[in-house]
């Protein structure tokens, strides 16, 4: 019978199990208000230690005073009343990680949130933890490529560096960032993307674009969004830099986006003022900044000893009437490595990306990019900085002397050249090939207006029929002389067919 | 200066402590003047509270809330035991609550010593669940 070693089975789990006799710690709900409670007793309860509500609600300790606790609820915080027990749970809190994260959207607790079934990870990370000390860390050396021509060449990004994107609504920050992570296809990155207070909407549409183009299979999104409780947008980016932690403690490489960072600034407002701590500057808490600098210090390059893992960190910020001057903006860009700044007046010019740049910069990424891009690139910035001088002359057009006016044009047309559409990354080799042409005067005989569609042409030519450079630009990743004048012949076999 | 329920409640008690019992009446007129003074008189019931509760701490006393599923009579033993647990004495409140379905739920200030059967099946479906999945 079948049944029966079922029974048996049954049995002898029954027969095996010890009941424990649990002694816990417990506390009074005081009162509760929007997302916070106030909790007595708990008296051996440590900082940011999670605590249980019962019915599946979890909150967290943060002010440890005299007679109460204050804690944050993360769940449906109108399920809990005055008088509740709650029980200390002596765990820090802390996200379950590992791999079987990849693909998945889970929220700040990495709960699963598609629906594919729970997820059963025996490692747990703690959201806050100390960042990498001195003695572990190395310089950034290897880039993030991310495919879009401007940052690569001009605002290069390293692994293990901070670069904040900053600009105003609807001006393409959450563009650049998806672009950057549909391009880590096959260079060995685990990329997280970490929805801070945004639409459902907008994250179901994320989620389905980088699904569609195969870009899930390396990505973790978390998912914090705008209809739940400001708890957890408060605590999202710490769990999503947990799970980036993971793969970096595994000598692996993590390019983690934290969209947006302002938001959960206005999330931790929200908390503070309601714990009632002091509110400062434009009403956010005094350690507002900390709140900032904690996280986003948790980017680091590993020296070997330590695995050699790298965790990337993408935080973007929202300014209003493109005012970077504002408390928040100010903080984040004292703390990154640099900002990609994008301006909506460029944006609607039809410049897209819209990166304005001579507002960007990238203080280490330099150091990290291969020696083909840096030379191609080295032109670019010069002649770039200098069309911004002459621009304001631009208006009076023929009037100017024949060398000005070559300036312009070349201006223009590198400006035309850095234009790039959204889900069209573009590999280092032929980013490097293209400018080398614009360099040594090839696009000199095409109109401005026709120099994308030439770039188009062109990148199609190389894959048809001159495979083999692209090949050996990606090896060699340096411009060699004898590379060098096969891509003189290529660009003008190239030529020939261009009309 | 507004002053609060616990600020209310520690001087009260200590002034109540430090005179002689044929002076209390007079000690708590005094300080029902200073609450309609002060337009504190609102706190009255809650001071009262804070009083009870903070004189049984000053005392070492304890409560010790028992629940049980269905009303029993708590044993002599348990009671001694918990004393001693308690340091002092224990002021042993007793609740029925049928969810427990068995044995008995025993709270002294922000300590429970959970023995519900309730909790032991939890623990039992848990341990069940968590080695079907292993498996």
């Amino acid at each position: 019978m079948n049944t029966n070693p079922i029974i048996e089975q049954l049995k002898n789990q029954i027969k095996g199990f010890a009941p424990n006799i649990e002694v816990e710690k417990v506390g009074t709900v005081l009162e509760v208000s929007d997302g916070v409670a106030r909790v007595s007793g708990l008296s051996e309860v440590k900082s940011m230690e999670m605590l249980d509500f019962g019915n599946q609600i979890f909150g967290v300790a943060l002010n440890l005073e005299e007679h109460a606790v204050g804690a944050i609820i993360l769940d449906d915080y109108t399920q809990v009343n005055a008088g509740d027990t709650v029980k200390s749970t002596g765990r820090i809190l802390s996200v379950p990680v590992g791999e079987q994260l990849i693909g998945r959207v889970v929220d700040a607790l990495g709960k699963a949130k598609d629906g594919k079934g729970e997820i059963s990870s025996q490692t747990f990370y703690p959201i806050e933890k100390i960042a990498p000390g001195v003695i572990t860390r190395k310089s950034v050396s290897e880039p993030v490529q991310t495919g879009i021509k401007a940052i690569d060449t001009l605002i290069p990004i390293g692994r293990g560096q901070r670069e904040l994107i900053i600009g105003d609504r609807q001006t393409g920050k959450t563009a650049v960032a998806i672009d950057a992570i549909l391009n880590q296809k096959g260079q060995d990155m685990i990329c997280i993307y970490v929805a801070i207070g945004q639409k459902e909407g907008k994250i179901a549409k994320i989620v389905a674009e980088l699904e569609e183009r195969g870009a899930m299979e390396y990505t973790i999104v978390v998912s914090a969004s705008a209809s739940e409780p400001a708890a957890q947008s408060f605590i999202a980016p710490y769990s999503g830099c947990a799970m980036g932690e993971y793969f970096m403690d595994q000598g692996k490489d993590v390019l983690v986006v934290y969209d947006d960072l302002s938001k959960q600034a206005v999330a931790y407002r929200e908390i503070s003022l309601l714990l009632r701590r002091p509110p400062g500057r434009e009403a956010y808490p005094g350690d507002v900044f900390y709140l900032h600098s904690r996280l986003l210090e948790r980017s680091a390059r590993l020296n070997e000893d330590y695995g050699g893992g790298s965790l990337t960190a993408l935080p973007i910020i929202e300014t209003q009437a493109g005012d970077i001057s504002a408390y928040i903006p100010t903080n984040v860009i004292s703390i990154t490595d640099g900002q990609v700044f994008l301006e909506s007046d460029l944006f609607y010019k039809g410049i897209r990306p819209a990166i304005s740049v001579g507002s960007s910069v990238s203080r280490v990424g330099g150091a990290a990019q291969t020696k083909a891009t840096k030379k191609v690139a080295g032109k670019l910035k010069v002649a770039l900085a200098q069309y911004r001088e002459l621009e304001a002359f631009a208006q009076f057009g023929s009037d100017l002397d024949e060398a000005t006016q070559k300036q312009l044009a070349e201006g223009r047309r590198l400006t035309e050249l850095m234009k790039q559409a959204q889900y069209s990354p573009i590999s280092m080799e032929k980013q490097v090939a293209i400018l080398y042409a614009v360099n040594n005067g090839y696009l000199d005989d095409v109109e401005i207006e026709q120099t994308l569609e030439f770039e188009k042409q062109f990148y199609e030519y190389l894959e048809t029929s001159a495979k083999s450079v692209l090949e050996k630009i990606a090896k060699e990743k340096a411009l060699s002389d004898e590379l060098n004048t096969e891509l003189d012949q290529t660009i003008k076999a190239f030529k020939q067919t261009w009309s | 200066m507004k002053y609060s329920i616990q600020q209310y409640t520690t001087a009260l008690y200590e002034t109540i402590a430090e005179c002689k019992p044929d002076q209390h009446d007079k000690v708590i007129q005094n300080f029902i003047d200073i609450l309609k003074k002060n337009d504190d008189l609102h706190y009255y019931e809650k001071i009262v509270e804070a009083y009870e509760k903070y004189d049984k701490e000053q005392k070492g006393e304890k409560d010790v809330t028992i629940t049980t599923a269905t009303e029993t009579k708590v044993d002599k033993e348990l009671i001694t035991a918990l004393n001693q647990i308690a340091g002092h004495k224990a002021n042993i409140i007793q609740q029925t609550n049928p969810d427990i379905v068995g044995g008995m739920v025993i709270r002294v200030e922000d300590t429970l010593i959970d023995a519900s059967a309730k909790t032991q099946l939890d623990q039992l479906n848990k341990q069940m669940k968590s080695e079907e999945g292993k498996k």
